[in-house]
């Protein structure tokens, strides 16, 4: 019994320590690259580069807005760090990891989305993992033990057992890890800006029956985003990318600054489905918000 | 509980220490045994364990009175209550709705319209397998080849075991039962045995089948989307899941037994390195097609009659297999598939000298008999008899644009990941099976790579139950 106890150990302790040592590798590579928003962040620009303006949001601000077109008209560095499969919350996280790598913006986008309007969900979002390479910076980690689900919290124990995180999210990490480490400068699914475009020709017929909503966008969270900009001298506008079928009205009491394009587009073929805007839609939605955002300056 | 999940990670070293802490104890240990088991089996479900006690006193206390009893009509009649208790519990949580649903149907062919009314039964898990446990007791004791046990501590414990209690190996109580009775020390290969066991079967469970389960469970949703290549591999993708589902349960089940000094029977033995459809069943599911051989074919006449007269009961045996499964159509079909794909082979008695064959003369038999598994695994997959013909029917129209594994790299990769293993696992098995093992016992080292290959490419996100608890 003593034996087989010893032995087991033996072997386990083995096994957690090469599962550590691997992880780790694998995270060292992606944190190196720019596969992923979260590292293409850091590793895309000088430290402490100065922005003109800086997008963050879900999949909506990342389809929307072309930061190449809004570079071209205003001077300066634009970029674009919104990640699809995300909520306003994470939009959250990756403006505090664009402050603590020292990068300064003029202005500061945040995309906001019709479910983030007034509450956000306390869950995880579905690529939240992306920024595991980063899990040992403080507001990583407040944010993984703050959202992150189940027993074992993959995502919050990765701080000390990086193997629970790259285990349960092997399949999105083992590919782009294999990638990096022969190509560290490839981007999945965006250009040096940022940004990604759904191609015209996914453009819908069909226009579905409007809805309209209200709000004064009390979400806490955009209360805590102004405080940060605030800290960091950064202008923060609030824009509502265009839906297909949805209207937001703001009621006056609403604080923020806000750019609102929910109406804008009406046409179903500027739509890949009821919220993103395939390419031609995206031009219109970023010539409007230049125009919108030189009247701001 | 599954064997997967963080729960039984905690469980599992707590009840084994304290199991061996009173190892000089052994009623302790019996005790330790069956709260550990009603514990393990309560957590899907605290409401069920009123069932398994049902169903484990009913058949102790018939035990007990065929036992005092040499009456014919008395021990027939002991006989009766136990099917009648036994198979009245399975018939009603199993196969209620199915029954009355076609008892309506039968009507309308002759005009007459009844309401259906479906009750809303949940099924317990592995009712299926705990009550074949304990009538394979009865059956026993009744034909006298058992003596009935009066320690009803382990004839409890025989019943719900925790390791195979849900989705077995369907335990005799002639292998089993006489394991409770006697002391058991502490077995340092054994155990050993036991661990290698386990890895290698949530090697299979976590690494291929949940892995394959993404893709399988996409594609038969889809089905009528999906071109013929999809459709092909989302069968042979069903086949390793379903595979390494129930066999890495088996294996895990063994392997726990072992690590507490129970001997388990075997329950897969490479079934898909079979040459044809009668090894294949020599193969898989052992515990349950020995049973049907023992409790209804040989009871039937078997073989002892003229060749119709045999087929019948192969036959019948192979759809009361089939429904056993689930109270589906569908079950029913690939019941029938196997059963007619097994006759010729039955009547010519073709799997005896397969295995003298030289490799290259075997790979196209297990390839062809591969195939015909992964078709009639259609029929088990799919929501209905319907689905599958249809399924089957857009196979052969290739009329689907669409091909759900190669139309994102996510995917792909998903894919790479199960055909390799699966290739490892099936090299891993010829192997084992050229030396004349029945089962993979790999060396430590090994074991190492397979653990570490279970941190990296487990299904951990996509954390499946297994298959078979459904049964």
């Amino acid at each position: 019994m003593k034996k087989f106890v010893i032995k087991s150990t033996f072997y386990l302790l083995g096994l957690l320590f090469l599962a550590y040592g691997l992880s780790l590798m694998g995270l060292y590579t992606l944190k190196r690259s720019q596969f992923f928003k979260p590292s293409f962040l850091v590793n895309a620009f000088k430290p402490g580069e100065q922005f003109k303006l800086a997008v963050f949001g879900s999949s909506r601000g990342l389809a929307s807005l072309d930061t190449k077109l809004i570079a071209d008209e205003l001077e300066g560095l634009s970029a674009n760090f919104s990640m699809d499969y995300t909520a306003l919350p994470t939009a959250k996280l990756m403006l505090e990891h664009f402050y603590a790598q020292g990068y300064r913006a003029e202005f500061i986008v945040i995309s906001v989305d019709l479910p983030d309007r007034d509450t956000s969900k306390t869950v995880i979002s579905e690529n939240d993992y992306r920024f595991l390479p980063f899990r040992n910076e403080s507001y990583v980690q407040n944010y993984y033990s703050r959202y992150d689900e189940g027993l074992v919290k993959p995502l919050a124990a990765s701080g000390s057992f990086p193997f629970f995180g790259f285990g349960y999210y092997n399949m999105e990490l083992l590919g782009p890890t294999l990638i990096s480490s022969i190509k560290p400068d490839y981007r999945y699914q965006f250009d040096e800006l940022g940004n990604f475009e759904y191609p015209d020709y996914l453009g819908m017929d069909e226009k579905p029956e409007p809805r309209n909503f209200q709000t004064a966008l009390t979400n806490p969270i955009l209360k805590e985003i102004q405080e940060l900009t605030i800290r960091n001298s950064s202008k923060l506008i609030i824009y509502i990318a265009p839906y297909l079928r949805d209207e937001i009205n703001l009621l006056e009491s609403c604080p923020y600054t806000v750019i609102n394009h929910s109406r804008l587009i009406n046409k179903p073929n500027y739509f890949s489905d009821y919220i993103h805007v395939v390419n031609s839609g995206k031009k219109i939605a970023t010539k409007a918000f230049i125009e919108e955002l030189k009247k701001l300056e | 509980m599954l064997f997967n999940s963080i729960e039984f990670a905690i469980f599992l070293p707590i009840v084994f220490a304290l199991y061996w802490l009173f190892n000089k104890y052994h009623r302790v240990q019996l005790w330790i045994l069956l709260l550990a088991s009603y514990l393990f089996y309560g957590w899907w479900d605290w409401r069920f364990l009123g069932l398994i006690a049902l169903s484990s006193f009913i058949d102790f206390f018939i035990g007990i009175g065929l036992g005092q009893t040499d009456d014919p009509k008395r021990r027939k009649l002991l006989l009766g209550a136990s099917l009648v208790a036994n198979l009245g519990l399975l018939g009603f949580f199993k196969y209620f709705n199915f029954f009355t649903e076609a008892f309506v149907d039968a009507f309308s062919l002759f005009g007459m319209s009844l309401e259906k009314s479906r009750l809303d039964i949940i099924l317990p898990v592995g009712i299926s397998f705990y009550t074949f446990q304990t009538l394979s007791y009865t059956f026993d004791v009744y034909k006298k080849q058992l003596t009935p046990t009066k320690d009803v501590l382990a004839f409890l414990g025989f019943v719900s075991f925790f390791p195979q209690l849900v989705a077995g190996p369907i335990e005799r109580a002639s292998h089993l039962l006489g394991q409770f009775y006697t002391p058991r020390k502490f077995n340092y290969s054994l155990a050993v045995s036991g661990v290698r066991l386990i890895v290698w079967g949530l090697f299979k469970k976590v690494v291929i089948a949940d892995n394959a389960a993404i893709l399988v469970d996409e594609i038969f949703t889809n089905y009528q989307d999906q071109n013929s290549l999809s459709l092909i591999l989302g069968s042979v993708l069903f086949a390793l899941q379903i595979y390494g589902d129930f066999s890495g349960y088996s294996d895990i089940a063994i392997g726990l037994s072992r690590m507490f000094g129970f001997d388990l029977m075997m329950n897969f033995r490479f079934p898909y390195l079979a040459q044809n459809i009668n090894d294949f069943w020599k193969r898989w599911h052992i515990s349950l097609s020995t049973w049907f051989r023992d409790y209804v074919y040989i009871p039937l006449g078997g073989s002892r009659g003229s060749i119709a007269f045999s087929v019948r009961n192969v036959m019948i045996i192979f759809l009361v297999s089939g429904f056993w499964h689930g109270a589906n159509w569908n079950f029913l079909a690939w019941g029938a598939i196997h059963g007619l794909m097994y006759v010729p082979f039955f009547i010519n008695k073709a799997h005896q000298n397969l295995h003298q064959d030289s490799f290259w003369l075997k790979l196209p038999r297990i390839f062809l008999t591969f195939s015909v598994v992964c078709l009639a695994w259609v029929f088990f997959r799919a929501d209905s008899l319907g689905q599958a013909l249809d399924y089957l029917g857009h196979i052969w129209s290739n009329e689907g644009a669409g091909n759900f594994i190669f139309s994102q790299t996510k995917r792909t990769i998903i894919f790479a990941v199960v055909a390799f293993f699966s290739l490892f696992m099936l090299g891993t098995e010829a192997f084992f099976e050229n030396k004349q093992k029945s089962e993979v016992l790999l060396p430590s080292k090994y074991l190492l790579i397979l653990a570490l290959s279970i941190i990296f490419f487990g299904a951990f996100k996509n954390h499946e139950s297994f298959i078979y608890f459904q049964f």
